[in-house]
């Protein structure tokens, strides 16, 4: 069953089976989930959503789902979900019709859920797809602004060292210390996702002032985790960090 | 005041303003009994914008407020200039981001619902970190699960000047509601 493509020049695809050559390229370009990987299945197939052929899309999906297991691809439980929901409603169609009598509410089409919950999705992975296209800030756009300050009269910036970062990071302690509010609850703080959040705002704002990297409501653990995030982002140069002069505020920013 | 005098006030407040101006607040630069000119304000805005035909940038109305900024057409020339490269966004950030401009305000329950997966935890940090959408107080059901939406920001970056400009959903979905009806009763006979 597994070799269902001898010959290698024309691509029959058989109508009971479809495990294309490519399947495994087709895998790695990262399926959003299952009804992603079974609405790839059924437009593959020219399927019609509202009528799915559940026996035979069962099978392929299966087929997929095993692929991924084999080449060791972390694999959702989502995915592995959809596929028991996909035997079940098979089973359930193989079983002879009003079969069960006391059945208060009427048998209805178990594919009609599944359709359902497929055109949804569908619906709103285009929807992404518009949006996506749709002009944007800084891509597309650039928004017009007479910020105040004469550009030639812009000081010149220098890279900041290590003690006036500490420096600086004393100040928005006690600050931090002054308005020290109850924590409600403890947050696991890590270092490496800091760091991460930290780049990704960098991403989406040329720079960022010292103390915007701090949330004072993390408290005294949180902002020394912020802070030794930041130094980890110097010392490994993806970003750093400059002033204006001695007692101008300190920006951070992205290292290209 | 000459009305040039009051286009000119206002033509400086919308560009040194940060954020879009809304005719709100640019109403608000003018002293309130003097109703003629609170009545030019919208005329100077109209004739700015006339004013911005046969230029790069143009005056929009974006988010119930008015900017300046360049005309897409010109992204191409205007990107090399940008120091930063503009962020590429996974599908499923967007994907995410759709559920919850169109379906707002919504839980994690309901986006995990329409996607079939999970929603990633830094995904929703990333649409709250842009400021793109932002907590609208709990479902009253149990468990009270946060409900998310969009914010005023989310318009100004996507360049829209209200939640109406996105394409219309529910046109989508009757259209969809209509076609499972017809498949429903398909299925009965």
């Amino acid at each position: 069953m597994e070799q269902t493509d001898p010959t290698p020049k024309e691509r029959v695809i058989p109508a009971d089976l479809f495990i294309p050559p490519d399947a495994l390229e087709v895998i790695t370009q990262d399926f959003e989930g299952p009804l992603d990987l079974l609405l790839y299945l059924i437009r593959k197939n020219s399927f019609d959503v509202l009528n799915i052929p559940v026996a035979e899309i069962a099978d392929q999906y299966a087929k997929y789902i095993d692929l991924m297991q084999k080449i060791q691809l972390e694999l959702a439980g989502e995915y592995l979900a959809m596929a028991a929901t996909l035997a079940q409603i098979k089973s359930r169609l193989l079983l002879p019709p009003k079969h069960i009598e006391s059945d208060d509410e009427e048998e209805i089409d178990p594919r009609l859920e599944l359709a359902r919950r497929l055109q949804q999705y569908e619906i709103f992975r285009n929807l992404a797809e518009t949006l996506n296209g749709m002009p944007r800030v800084g891509r597309d756009i650039f928004i017009g602004h007479a910020k105040g300050v004469d550009r030639s009269l812009t000081p010149s910036y220098e890279q900041v060292d290590l003690s006036d970062l500490i420096e600086a990071f004393q100040g928005v302690l006690q600050l931090a210390d002054q308005n020290a509010a109850i924590v409600m609850q403890r947050e696991n703080l890590s270092v490496k996702d800091k760091v991460e959040e930290i780049i990704d705002r960098l991403q989406s704002v040329s720079q960022l002032r010292f103390d915007e990297i701090f949330d004072k409501r993390k408290g005294r653990a949180g902002m020394i985790v912020a802070f030794l995030a930041l130094l980890e982002l110097i010392n490994s140069q993806k970003i750093y960090a400059i002033q204006a002069d001695a007692d101008s505020p300190i920006h951070i920013r992205l290292n290209d | 005041m000459d009305f040039q005098e009051l286009k000119k006030i206002i033509e400086a407040a919308v560009l040194t303003s940060e954020v879009p101006v809304s005719v709100e607040q640019l109403k608000s630069l003018f002293d309130e009994d003097d109703r003629a000119q609170i009545l030019d304000v919208e005329r100077a805005l109209l004739e700015m914008e006339r004013d911005c035909e046969n230029r790069g940038v143009e005056l929009k109305k974006i988010g119930g407020g008015f900017r300046y900024q360049s005309r897409e057409e010109y992204a191409n020339w205007l990107r090399r200039l940008s120091e930063i490269r503009p962020r590429r966004y996974s599908r499923a950030l967007m994907e995410t981001l759709s559920i919850i401009a169109f379906r707002q305000p919504v839980t994690r329950g309901d986006i995990e619902n329409i996607r079939g997966v999970s929603v990633s935890t830094e995904i929703m940090r990333t649409l709250l970190t842009n400021e793109w959408i932002e907590q609208a107080g709990y479902k009253q059901v149990p468990g009270r699960p946060a409900l998310f939406k969009t914010t005023q920001r989310f318009l100004e970056y996507f360049n829209l000047e209200s939640l109406d400009d996105l394409p219309a959903l529910d046109l989508l979905e009757r259209q969809m509601s209509s076609d499972s009806l017809s498949a429903d009763r398909a299925a009965k006979d």
